[in-house]
């Protein structure tokens, strides 16, 4: 009993977060950039690895919506491997190829981690309470 | 005075009063009540029907799919392939964002 209740507890989260969870982190991302840009201090978990983690949530969301538009199916869902392809894409994109081109990025594990978090929680959130 | 009605059910012929189940097979035998279920049934299936019509984006596709030039079918097929969709959206996204940051 006690086991059902955790799992309709959860389930009904995940239902939650997956209706508010872009336009939160998008304000989210905005916010952080636009402080960013006006000079305005902040921590440093914020200022340097929050964005990385919101970043691919944000990217897939808006993938998966044009797809589902595309398709005319709103049930679509991106398979796993695409979603490791884009995420790994970013990873070396921003974490290995733009540190070598501009000096303004600079390469850090710690942002890896936090993309593939990312990816992560876009597939729990989106197809983790998907019923089989 | 109320309303007595017999009813046969046509599967097992038994005789029913006042009911709108066989009683022994439990068929449907109310033929009024048959009416209305099939008719919302229908009118489910219209609705379902016209929420699944692809929009114009789907239509637009479907139809170039099969334009008789191969290189507009490359094209659509290209960008109708959830791949290479979400991959270009996803590079353009990155690029927006590295010019923005720098």
């Amino acid at each position: 009993m006690a086991k059902q209740l955790r799992y309709t507890f959860l389930y009904r989260s995940i239902l939650g977060i997956r209706k508010f969870y872009f336009p939160v982190f998008l304000v989210t991302a905005v916010s952080i950039f636009s402080a960013q840009k006006t000079g305005i201090v902040l921590p440093e978990y914020l200022n340097n690895h929050v964005n990385d983690f919101l970043c691919l949530p944000l990217v897939l969301y808006i993938g998966q919506f044009c797809v589902r538009i595309i398709r005319s199916d709103s049930t679509l869902q991106l398979p796993i491997s695409l979603l490791l392809c884009i995420t790994v894409y970013y990873a070396v994109y921003f974490e290995y190829y733009l540190p070598n081109v501009n000096a303004r990025y600079t390469g850090d594990p710690v942002d890896v981690m936090l993309y593939f978090f990312g990816m992560l929680f876009f597939y729990i959130v989106e197809y983790g309470s998907q019923k089989k | 005075m109320s309303k007595t009605v017999y009813r046969k059910c046509p599967n097992c012929s038994h005789v029913n009063l006042n009911s709108d189940y066989c009683s022994e097979c439990n068929t449907l035998i109310n033929i009024k009540l048959r009416r209305k279920i099939e008719q919302e049934e229908r009118q489910q299936k219209k609705v379902k029907e016209a929420s699944e019509k692809p929009n114009a984006v789907t239509q637009f596709f479907e139809k170039v799919l099969v334009h008789p030039n191969l290189v507009v079918r490359i094209l659509a097929r290209i960008f109708y392939s959830v791949w290479a969709a979400v991959i270009m959206i996803g590079t353009f996204l990155a690029f927006v964002f590295s010019y923005v940051a720098a």
